[in-house]
């Protein structure tokens, strides 16, 4: 009996509609997180409810960027992670400088900087680990039936 | 379950007749092992055609319309488009694993993932081939179900 491509893709594509969102949950978080902890040490300015909302937004459209992305039959690895991280930092300046006007200096746009590499690296290690934990079960079977 | 082997120089042709009141599951692996080691595909190589049994082949893959059967160290082409084969052996150990290959997952030694959302599945002639991430949750069912 042939798989049923249709059924299998259809599946495919929630299940990477789950891990994006996944993932733009646990960047705002992140993000979040260490803006806080920022503003707590007394590093960066108090924290409102419109810049919460401006990092929200700006997760999210990370999110939607990289699912997009994620779409295009890319089989080079290194090439898919410059993209995603090229597309990252292209919508986080986009919306800093042109919409939002988050970044009010120098030292702004370097946390920034530093925000997104940590978030993308916490990202990127979360999804590994989802499927490295999907390989290990697979693997499991084979050794399962090998033995057979 | 009792086996009967009657041999003689009068039979010309090996017939094996299988006489039960159900089939169980011991009997439909002996049954689907019987018919995996009789199905044969028809390739050709430099104009020369022979018959490949399904357990010499590690995957089928599709380049430019057509269709190229990958042995332990040789390459034959067959006659059969890519969704063919499926039809055809997709109730044995093979699985569709991307858009161009049908692997043999008796020959599938481990499995790992990649940092793009993609898994590698190394085969036991030393080769690799990309799972895509489409592909994975059915590889693991067929693993789960053996064959269907």
């Amino acid at each position: 009996m042939a798989h049923n491509g249709t059924e299998d893709r259809r599946a495919a594509l929630g299940t990477y509609i789950r891990q994006t969102l996944n993932g733009f949950a646990v960047s705002f978080t992140v993000v979040a997180a260490i803006r806080i902890f920022l503003t707590m040490c007394g590093a960066a300015d108090e924290l409102d409810a419109w810049q919460m909302l401006e990092i929200l937004v700006t997760c999210a459209a990370v999110a939607a960027v990289q699912f997009l992305i994620g779409l295009l039959p890319i089989d080079s690895v290194p090439a898919l992670l410059v993209l995603y991280m090229a597309a990252m930092y292209a919508v986080v300046f986009f919306l800093g400088i042109v919409v939002f006007d988050f970044f009010s200096g120098l030292r702004s746009i370097l946390i920034w900087c530093v925000f997104l590499l940590l978030v993308f690296l916490i990202v990127l290690f979360l999804s590994y680990m989802g499927d490295w934990n999907k390989a290990k079960e697979i693997n499991r079977m084979i050794q399962k039936k090998k033995r057979r | 379950m009792k086996l009967i082997i009657e041999q003689s120089e009068e039979y010309k042709e090996a017939v094996i007749t299988i006489r039960c009141g159900m089939i169980d599951d011991a009997l439909k692996s002996v049954i689907d092992s019987l018919q995996f080691q009789m199905f044969s595909i028809t390739v050709t190589k430099n104009g020369a055609i022979r018959k490949l049994s399904l357990g010499e082949i590690y995957y089928f893959e599709s380049v430019d319309e057509r269709t190229f059967v990958y042995c332990d160290h040789e390459v034959y082409e067959c006659e059969y488009k890519l969704y063919e084969l499926e039809e055809r052996v997709g109730g044995f150990c093979f699985a569709r694993i991307s858009k161009s290959v049908i692997v043999n997952i008796d020959k599938i030694t481990s499995i790992r993932p990649q940092l793009n959302g993609r898994f590698e599945a190394m085969l036991d002639n030393g080769e690799r081939q990309t799972v895509n991430r489409h592909y994975v949750n059915y590889l693991k069912e067929k693993f789960e179900g053996g064959m269907r």
